[in-house]
């Protein structure tokens, strides 16, 4: 049983003379939710637009639910559904006669209703595309992707742009999509929606894939563990104890990435404790997948 | 998936778009129709004639198919090349090719939907003129079936050519003018409004060469003088060449995004 939904293997893309994309591998088993992360300019939408067969890639193989997206075509249109980066649609027209539109073009596409329901447009069936939020507009585009019934869905930044709320709104949805059986490559710049939705990260760095696995494994793999205080008054940045991790200095704000995370705080409590202070808003936390990304993408410095 | 089926509803997908921003489309496509009102009022009882030798005709008689070959035009070329670049700047385009809807479904609703728009404003336009100006009718069967294939064969013409001008559209704000610049000019060299009789030779046989003249006259022999298929064969073969050239390149350089 082919078990793989997507399968990439040494992607390379050229525009002109220009290669954005070194030799991508990327694989998504049936079912699984896959965040693809990286900073603008990475290679994401290039990525995924090879795999969704916009795209031609210049080398490399590629198998999306066991055909070429290259030569894929109609039938692989057919189990796909989308949401790009970018997208509109005819403003004069409802809600529900979009969503129908788009069923007329799939062999079995589910009942518009149902799909309205699912994105929680109920109350916006009867509106004109025109009218729509920019949240709406968003969970429209989701209902598109979902109406034909796809085997595999291309998520491609889909809640940017949403506040807090609306975002919690869409990671339910796709949490919905993942729980019936769905897979999902789910582009973001969000670390949490990666963290909140995904199985398993991919991060892109200059068309590389610099890290892969699951959010878990990333962090296990970083094997540092951050501590964070606030510098006691009356004491400068050189007046800390030695410590084995790396102090980064953000003013009065003490940031410690450190492999010893037990020798390092003895040094620094009993230091603290020597002068009678207290280290004020003192955290000790595994990295984020935003450290570790940050960490990865080289984008550390300019975060800090 | 039946082809007809999808065909069909692209048809009407289409149509009710162009319902719904009547508004945005209407003008284009109403302006013909105006413009016979306001020149025929102003000029009908005038007359024209036909060529340093032809026969003399009412202006109106003149001027109706003349509106009829404007009207085509706005419908198919411009409203297409406008729609079609707004469709690739916003990324509805793209949207669609990431649908099982195959591309020549799509392209067929655009074009019988324009065909639609056509027929009603053909039959709006010589209604008024005959209610009006008393303008004068295909006299016979073939006459009539003349008009039709003339006057179809220049829509489909104008379609494809519609779809392959957009390759040189490079964004939907400068889609209108440079519609407008292929439009404008062809109206007035082609005759649509007056006869064109003081143009330097080379500038008349050239206007000749492009379908609108083609269309008009091919129009204006069924309507006017009753003519039947044998005599608006040049017109005929003329609009077929174009037709072919449309598709060709239409084929060849339509875009479904815009330039990155």
């Amino acid at each position: 049983m082919p078990q793989t939904a997507i399968e990439a293997r040494g992607l390379v893309m050229r525009y002109g003379d220009r290669e954005v994309l070194h030799g991508i591998d990327l694989v998504v088993k049936q079912g699984m939710v896959l965040g693809f992360l990286g900073p603008n300019g990475a290679g994401k939408t290039t990525t995924i637009e090879i795999l969704e067969g916009y795209r031609r890639r210049a080398a490399g193989y590629a198998r999306v639910l066991g055909m070429d997206p290259a030569t894929g075509g109609r039938e692989l249109r057919e189990r796909i559904g989308l949401v790009l980066q970018e997208t509109a649609h005819n403003p004069d027209f409802t809600v529900r006669e979009t969503v129908r539109r788009f069923a007329g073009y799939y062999r079995r596409p589910r009942p518009v209703d149902e799909v309205i329901a699912q994105v929680e447009l109920q109350e916006a069936a009867s509106r004109r595309v025109r009218a729509l939020s920019g949240g709406q507009r968003r969970r429209l585009d989701v209902a598109l992707a979902l109406v034909g019934d796809p085997e595999l869905v291309f998520l491609d930044e889909p809640t940017t742009g949403f506040d807090p709320a609306a975002r919690r709104q869409a990671w339910r949805m796709i949490g919905g999509l993942r729980d019936l059986g769905k897979t999902i490559l789910l582009t973001t710049h969000y670390m949490d929606e990666a963290q909140a939705l995904a199985d398993r990260v991919a991060i892109i760095q200059a068309g590389r894939i610099v890290a892969e696995g699951t959010p878990a494994d990333l962090a296990a793999a970083q094997r540092v563990t951050e501590i964070r205080f606030a510098l006691p008054a009356g004491a400068g940045p050189g007046d800390l104890p030695r410590v084995s991790g790396a102090v980064h200095d953000g003013g009065r704000e003490v940031e410690i990435s450190t492999e010893d995370p037990t020798g390092d705080l003895l040094a620094l409590t009993s230091w603290a404790a020597g002068r009678g202070v207290g280290l004020d808003g003192l955290t000790v936390a595994r990295p984020s997948l935003e450290d570790i990304y940050l960490t990865l993408t080289g984008d550390k410095e300019a975060a800090a | 998936m039946n082809p007809m089926v999808l065909a069909a509803r692209e048809t009407q997908t289409m149509l009710r778009a162009t319902w719904r921003n009547r508004a945005g489309t209407f003008f284009t496509i109403l302006l013909p129709v105006m413009f016979l009102l306001l020149f025929g009022a102003i000029n009908r009882d005038g007359t024209v004639q036909l060529g340093p030798h032809g026969p003399q005709v009412g202006y109106t008689t003149f001027f109706t198919p003349g509106m009829l070959g404007m009207a085509i035009m706005a419908s198919t070329f411009v409203s297409l090349v406008i729609s079609l670049a707004i469709m690739r700047d916003n990324g509805q385009l793209k949207r669609l090719r990431g649908t099982p809807l195959p591309p020549w479904a799509f392209f067929a609703g655009q074009v019988l939907s324009r065909l639609v728009l056509v027929a009603v404003e053909t039959a709006v336009v010589l209604a008024l003129g005959r209610l009006l100006f008393n303008v004068k009718l295909p006299p016979s069967a073939t006459a009539w079936a003349t008009f039709a294939l003339v006057a179809l064969l220049g829509a489909a013409t104008f379609t494809a050519l519609g779809v392959a001008y957009t390759r040189l559209v490079g964004n939907a704000d400068s889609a209108p003018a440079l519609a407008n610049a292929a439009y404008l000019p062809l109206l007035f060299l082609s005759g649509a409004w007056f006869p064109i009789d003081g143009l330097p030779h080379w500038l008349g046989s050239l206007a000749n060469d492009f379908p609108l003249a083609r269309l008009l006259d091919g129009m204006r022999q069924a309507l006017i003088f009753g003519h039947g298929p044998g005599a608006v064969w040049p017109d005929l073969r003329n609009l077929l060449l174009w037709l072919a050239v449309g598709l060709l390149v239409a084929l060849r350089t339509f875009r479904w995004e815009r330039a990155a």
